[in-house]
C-alpha cells in the first residue's frame, strides 16, 4: 500500500475539514487514494465516497483505525451499435441496444419452409416464444431462437459483433436433437475453430462456419462470456440471468459473478453471411480442405482480403437496404388492403374436433410409439440383411447369427404386444407388420457357416456389417419401457 | 488404394443404400438427414470413382468398377425424398430419442473405410 497517495485523517473532527471531500472531488480516473481514519468516521466516508462517485477498493482494520483504498468510479463505456445492426434476419426480438446481454434459446421445432405453403402456419412453440419475450422484457439487447450448429451460429455471431455492448450470451433451452447446437456453441466459445473452419471439440455433426469472416468469429469469442443454462427452460431463471448481467455491482448468479463491464473496447464489426456454402450439412469431411480453399480465394492472401473486405460492408448501404425493405413491406400491405385480400386473411377458421371415442390415452400413445419405433428400426435392419445376403456374408457366420437374434427379438416383441394395453385394431396392425418381418427372415440365411474373416475372404478389418446392422436397433431410446 | 479396399467400399455402399432406401418408406422420407445421407452417398460414390481412376489397378477392372459405381449411383438417385425436407425430430414427428436411423446406416460405411 506504499506507492499510493495516502491521507492520514485520524483525529479529524470531520472529513471535509480534513480535506478528504475536496480530494475525492479532484481525484482523476484511474488514480488511487488511501485514507486512514478513525473507525467512527468510516460510515461518513462511505457516504462521501458514494456522493463523489467513487468506489472503495479495499478496507483494512488497524487497532482503532481503518485504512481504506478508493478510486473514482470508472465511467461505463457504451457505444452505438453498427448502422445495419442487427445485420442478419432471424426469429429474434430486439431490446435495449445498450444492454450487455443477448439470449439464445435453443429451438427443437420446425420452421416454415419457404417453398411449402402447408408449413406457413407452423409457429414456434409458445413456451420457447415466451422465453424469448421474457428475456427481452427483462432487458436483453437481443433474444431469439437458435437451431442449427452452422448457419444458425453464424447469424448469431454476425448480430452480436455488430453491437459491442453485448458482453454476455445466455444459452438456454433444451438441446437441439441431431444438431447438438448448444454443445457446438459452448465448444466454439471454449475452443474456437480449426483451420478447416470446424468448431473444435463438439459432438455436433456439421459444425462448420464457412460463411462468416474469421475476424468476426474471433471477436465474438473475445467479446462475450457464456452463461451456460443449456437445458434450462424456466423463464424465472432466464430472467434472473439477464437481470444479473446488467447490474453495476457484481452479483452472484449460480456459479457466475455478473455485472455490466461496459462495451467491448473495439469498434463494432458489421458483417453479413457470404452464403458461399448454403448447405454446410452436406459437406463431407474429405471435401473440407477444398471448400476452405475456395472460401479463401485459392489460398492467396490478397484475394482473401478482398473477400473479407467485401463482407465487412458499407454500413450505409445496409441501413438504406433495410429501410427500403420496410417501405416495400408497408406498400405491399397497403396494396392488399386496396385489393381486399387482407379481409380474406382475417376469415374465421373452422375447427374440426375428432369424435371422443377415437382419442387415445397418453399410455396408449406411448405404447404405440414404442412398437412403431421398434418396427422402424427393423425396416432398416432387414434392408441391410437383404443386401448382405447376396454378399459373402450370406455364407458366413455373423449374418445368420444376426438374423437369428432379430427373429428372437421379433418374437419377444410379439409377446410384449400381447400384453400391451393398446386398442385391439392397432394391435392387429402391428402384429401383421411383425409377421411380415418374420416372413422376410425365412428368406434369409439362419444356418451359421464359417466366419468369412477367418476363412480369409472378408478383408474389411475388425468391423462387421451384420453386427453393425443389428446395432441400429440400439438407437431406440424413447420411449423407454 | 487396393482392389480389396474398393471391394469393401462397394459392399458398404450397397448395404447403406439398402438401409436408406428402406428408411425412405418411413417418415424419414421427409427428413433432412435422408437428404444429407443421399447426397453423401452420391458424393462418396463419385469420390470412389475418382480414387479408382487414380489407382494402379488394371484398366479392365477400372472399367468394371466404374460400371458398378454407375449402377449404385442410379439406385441412390432413385431413393425417394419429399420436395422440402426438415429434421423430423425438430418437427416433433420422430420420437426415437437421440439416435437417427439414417445417420446410423451411414455409419455402417465407417466399417468399410480403409
Amino acid at each position: 500500500m506504499s506507492d499510493v497517495e495516502a491521507m492520514d485523517v485520524r483525529g479529524a473532527c470531520c472529513l471535509s475539514t480534513a480535506g478528504v471531500s475536496d480530494r475525492l472531488e479532484s481525484l482523476s480516473e484511474g488514480e488511487i487514494l488511501e485514507v486512514v481514519l478513525d473507525e467512527t468516521m468510516y460510515d461518513a466516508l462511505t457516504e462521501l465516497v458514494r456522493e463523489k462517485n467513487c468506489e472503495i477498493l479495499e478496507t483494512k482494520k488497524e487497532d482503532n483505525a481503518v485504512r481504506v483504498r478508493l478510486q473514482k468510479k470508472k465511467r461505463m463505456l457504451k457505444v452505438k451499435p453498427s448502422a445495419g445492426y442487427p445485420t442478419e434476419e432471424g426469429s429474434y426480438l430486439r431490446g435495449n441496444d445498450f444492454s450487455p446481454v443477448a439470449v439464445a434459446v435453443l429451438l427443437n421445432a420446425p420452421r416454415p419452409l419457404p417453398n411449402q405453403p402447408d408449413t406457413k402456419d407452423i409457429k414456434i412453440p409458445p413456451e420457447i416464444e415466451n422465453l424469448v419475450r421474457v428475456a427481452v422484457e427483462t432487458g436483453a439487447a437481443l433474444a431469439g431462437t437458435l437451431q442449427t450448429e452452422n448457419i444458425g451460429i453464424e447469424k448469431l455471431i454476425s448480430n452480436v459483433v455488430g453491437n459491442p455492448n453485448i458482453r454476455y450470451l445466455v444459452l438456454c433451452g433444451a438441446e437441439v436433437e441431431g444438431h447438438k447446437t448448444g454443445d457446438a456453441l459452448k465448444a466454439l466459445l471454449k475452443n474456437g475453430i480449426n483451420d478447416r473452419r470446424t468448431i473444435i471439440g463438439t459432438k455436433a455433426p456439421t459444425a462448420y462456419l464457412f460463411n462468416i469472416p474469421l475476424e468476426a468469429i474471433e471477436r465474438f469469442r473475445e467479446q462475450v462470456t457464456l452463461i451456460d443454462l443449456l437445458g434450462e427452460t424456466n423463464p424465472e431463471v432466464i430472467s434472473k440471468a439477464v437481470w444479473s448481467c446488467y447490474q453495476e455491482k457484481p452479483v452472484q448468479f449460480k456459479d457466475y459473478t455478473l455485472f455490466d463491464p461496459g462495451a467491448y473496447p473495439k469498434p463494432a464489426i458489421s458483417c453479413r453471411l457470404s452464403l458461399m456454402v448454403e448447405h454446410p450439412e452436406e459437406i463431407e469431411e474429405w471435401e473440407l480442405d477444398e471448400v476452405v480453399k475456395k472460401i479463401q480465394g485459392g489460398g492467396i492472401v490478397g484475394e482473401k482480403k478482398v473477400v473479407e473486405k467485401a463482407m465487412i460492408m458499407d454500413e450505409k448501404f445496409v441501413e438504406i437496404g433495410k429501410r427500403l425493405a420496410k417501405i416495400s413491406e408497408e406498400l405491399s400491405y397497403m396494396a392488399k388492403i386496396f385489393m381486399g385480400e387482407e379481409a380474406a386473411v382475417e376469415a374465421p377458421r373452422v375447427e374440426v374436433t375428432l369424435p371422443k371415442e377415437e382419442a387415445l390415452s397418453k399410455v396408449e400413445e406411448m405404447e404405440i410409439l414404442y412398437f412403431e419405433n421398434q418396427l422402424r428400426g427393423y425396416n432398416a435392419v432387414f434392408a441391410t440383411f437383404n443386401a448382405l445376403k447376396s454378399d459373402m456374408c450370406g455364407g458366413g457366420l455373423n449374418l445368420p447369427l444376426a438374423v437369428n437374434k432379430a427373429i428372437k427379438r421379433l418374437e419377444n416383441l410379439r409377446q410384449e404386444l400381447g400384453k400391451s394395453p393398446m386398442p385391439a385394431k392397432k394391435k392387429g396392425e402391428i402384429d401383421s407388420r411383425i409377421n411380415n418381418f418374420l416372413k422376410q427372415a425365412e428368406e434369409l440365411p439362419t444356418e451359421p457357416g464359417p466366419c468369412q474373416k477367418t476363412a480369409g475372404n472378408c478383408k474389411i478389418g475388425p468391423g462387421c456389417f451384420a453386427n453393425g446392422a443389428l446395432d441400429i436397433l440400439k438407437l431406440i431410446t424413447e420411449p423407454k419401457r | 488404394m487396393s482392389l480389396t479396399t474398393f471391394g469393401n467400399m462397394f459392399r458398404g455402399y450397397k448395404i447403406v443404400l439398402g438401409a436408406i432406401k428402406a428408411s425412405s418408406e418411413d417418415i424419414c422420407m421427409n427428413c433432412i438427414n435422408l437428404e444429407v445421407g443421399k447426397t453423401k452417398v452420391r458424393k462418396g460414390l463419385t469420390k470412389l470413382g475418382m480414387d479408382i481412376e487414380k489407382s494402379t489397378i488394371p484398366d479392365e477392372q477400372k472399367k468394371e468398377l466404374s460400371s458398378r459405381i454407375n449402377t449404385l449411383l442410379e439406385v441412390a438417385e432413385g431413393v425417394p425424398l419429399a420436395p422440402e425436407c426438415s429434421c423430423q425430430k425438430s418437427a416433433g414427428v420422430c420420437k426415437l430419442g437421440a439416435g437417427c436411423y439414417v445417420t446410423a446406416a451411414m455409419d455402417l460405411l465407417k466399417i468399410a473405410n480403409p
